[in-house]
């Protein structure tokens, strides 16, 4: 019969989660500021496009993506108070004005015809941002000690996949035309370069590359 | 064929009474009532409701329309040509059936069960589409069918022969409908 | 994009054809309605069942396309002063529920025959609702506005349990339990939102009230037998509807339904 009392290592053998993580709490809690506010400008962006898209399955996805985003953010707040940040709207902002000029620019076409205009900018410009910015944080972060944020990274980036996916399918649904592959690769190229001089959606080094202000152990 | 509409100016819908009269000898010829019957479109453009009838007495008919069985659905008050030729498609199928000695001596019209009309409208309408080669609303039939016929299989299988039918006698009918 | 976004820049496709409210309320047919010649209660027994049904469904249809876009402009319309960000995740969530019963009227509509856009669409359920203060449009969108749908919705489980349509009391008994749930965010957060200002309740109420009359037209919506779509006491109640509220409701719907003649307004 096994012996209740003998003693156990703390971490089971095939878990093989490390300590350190490349982010402190207050990165942490700076990024996810950030990831915050991007959420809160895609979700109005969508619902307020539902109006302005005569098509009536791209109405109804618009919709549905709309609370997709917006429990996003809701996760982001709820996140950012754990981070010791009891002053969310401290940290609820763009990183620089830049990501803000992009922000504008993905909202402003209105008129009915430009459904490609409005997909484009959400399902390849902003929605392969946030992944490849969520994939990074969720491989560079401690998978100890950020658990919480890791969690929620894991339900968002099941969300942006599927979104990401379902409005491609639409767009090369509605991208038929030589004229109209010209008119998406435009607007992408435009607003590309304007989240590229943003540095993302969290700045530069949303997806590494710059140093973080302390690193734990990175090197372990 | 001696058609005729009234009233001949319409004030409350723009309906043309010619135009009315051109479409019914149309259908009719179309449908097969013969040539010595002739025909009165009593429409009533006070209302905006699509109840139908049809009145025969010996060689005249009389089809008695509320004006909302013409009039667009899309466009308030306007007359429909496609709405217009599938309501006297349906009133004039039966009003032929009515003078073929074949298919026997259904009531009134006033007389007939909900599901007696909605059987005998499946039918008129199934054959409608296939001599006009239009669509006669078949989906829309079927729901009408199965409100009065039930929501099962088996009158499913009943509004199918009765749409796809031809030759069918009023017993016919009437035995889809359980008598 | 815009902040306040017009009913007439609301974009459709081809199939959709706009008719103003106005034209319905002054169709020079209604006074020749004769006494009693009403549509009435949408039951089997009626002989145009199946048309008022589809018909209605499609009203149905358009208005949850309406709801969709409203709420999406709601999301869209307010920064954060005029609408806290929890007002505005309720209202995305609501985005997901409207976009959901599009998708379902879509489906309701092919089970019952009718194509998308055969009938004409008004939309003065839009307009009737949205209005600039965000308040009021909260007030006229969840409490007026899908009060109406509760009702629209009751009606027409009811209209499919009785003919046995089983897809029919199926689906309206699942959007009828969303719009509770939209009635009751909205109770919510009238309350909320005017804690500490009576006089700005007491207007969004009055504006309900006006929407609710809007949405009664002429006996259109009531407990009469002659009313198409039922008042349906019960959810109301569930939804956190006051008895005198519904009473109120009831009293506007029984006086407007006095006057001579109507027409559906969807």
């Amino acid at each position: 019969m096994a012996d209740a009392s003998a003693p156990r290592s703390p971490f089971a053998p095939w878990d093989r989660r490390e300590l350190p993580g490349l982010f402190t709490v207050e990165e942490s809690a700076r990024r996810v500021g950030h990831y915050a506010w991007i959420e809160m400008r895609l979700f109005e962006a969508l619902g307020g496009w539902v109006a302005t898209v005569p098509e009536l399955d791209v109405k109804t996805m618009l919709g549905r993506h709309c609370y997709h985003h917006a429990w996003h953010a809701e996760l982001w707040h709820k996140r950012l108070p754990e981070l010791r940040e009891m002053r969310p709207e401290r940290m609820i902002r763009a990183p620089n004005a830049d990501l803000e000029a992009f922000v504008a620019a993905l909202t402003e076409p209105e008129a009915p015809e430009l459904t490609i205009e409005k997909l484009v900018g959400v399902y390849r410009v902003l929605l392969p941002r946030k992944i490849g910015a969520y994939t990074y944080h969720l491989a560079a972060t401690s998978r100890i000690t950020d658990g919480p944020t890791i969690r929620s990274l894991g339900f968002i980036l099941e969300d942006e996949t599927t979104d990401w996916r379902e409005g491609e399918m639409v767009l090369q649904s509605l991208v038929q035309s030589d004229e109209e592959v010209a008119r998406a690769a435009r607007r992408q190229g435009g607003l590309e370069t304007l989240i590229t001089r943003a540095g993302g959606i969290a700045g530069p080094g949303s997806l590494g590359g710059e140093p973080a202000d302390s690193k734990v152990g990175a090197a372990s | 064929m001696n058609v005729t509409v009234a009233p001949q100016a319409f004030s409350l819908v723009a309906f043309d009474a010619g135009r009315i009269a051109a479409l019914a000898a149309e259908v009719a010829a179309l449908v097969g009532v013969p040539d010595d019957v002739t025909v009165e479109v009593d429409v009533d453009e006070r209302s905006p409701f699509g109840k139908t009838s049809a009145l025969v007495s010996g060689r005249s008919v009389r089809l008695i329309v509320e004006g909302g069985a013409l009039e667009d659905p899309q466009r308030l008050r306007q007359f429909s040509d496609a709405g217009a030729r599938l309501a006297l498609g349906r009133l004039l199928y039966r009003v032929a059936d009515r003078f073929d000695p074949a298919f026997g001596d259904p009531p009134a019209d006033a007389d007939l069960t909900m599901a007696e009309h909605a059987a005998w409208d499946a039918y008129c309408l199934g054959r409608y589409a296939r001599r006009a080669g239009v669509d006669s609303g078949e989906g829309r039939r079927r729901y009408a069918f199965r409100i009065r016929h039930g929501f099962t299989d088996a009158a499913d299988q009943a509004f199918d022969r009765l749409w796809h039918g031809s030759d069918l006698t009023w017993s016919d009918i009437q035995r889809v409908c359980g008598v | 994009m815009r902040k306040s976004f017009p009913a007439e820049d609301l974009a459709r496709d081809d199939r959709f054809r706009r008719a103003r409210t106005e034209d319905r309320i002054n169709d020079p047919r209604n006074q020749f309605l004769p006494e009693g010649r009403r549509a009435g209660r949408l039951t089997p027994e009626r002989p145009d069942a199946a048309h008022a049904a589809r018909q209605m469904m499609h009203g149905i249809f358009v208005g949850e396309i309406q709801a969709l876009e409203g709420a999406g402009r709601t999301v869209w319309d307010f920064d954060d002063d005029d609408a806290p960000f929890a007002l505005k995740l309720d209202m995305a969530r609501q985005c997901w529920d409207e976009a959901r019963h599009t998708e379902i009227s879509v489906k309701l509509g092919e089970w019952m025959g009718t194509e998308v856009g055969e009938f004409a669409e008004t939309t003065f359920l839009y307009e009737a609702a949205c209005n600039p203060d965000p308040v009021l449009r909260l007030t006229g969108v969840n409490r007026a506005l899908e009060g109406l749908a509760i009702d629209v919705f009751n009606t027409m489980r009811e209209f499919g349990q009785a003919c046995g349509d089983p897809v029919l009391e199926f689906c309206e008994d699942w959007m009828l339990a969303d719009e509770v749930t939209h009635v009751k965010m909205g109770s919510d957060w009238l309350r909320r939102l005017t804690e500490s200002d009576p006089g700005r309740r007491e207007r969004a109420l009055e504006f309900q009230r006006v929407v609710d009359k809007l949405f009664s037209f002429r006996g259109f919506r009531g407990e009469g037998d002659d009313s198409p779509v039922q008042l349906a006491r019960t959810f109301r109640r569930m939804a956190g509807f006051g008895d005198a509220e519904i009473d109120t409701i009831a009293a506007d719907a029984e006086t407007d339904s006095q006057q001579e003649g109507w027409k559906a307004p969807v």
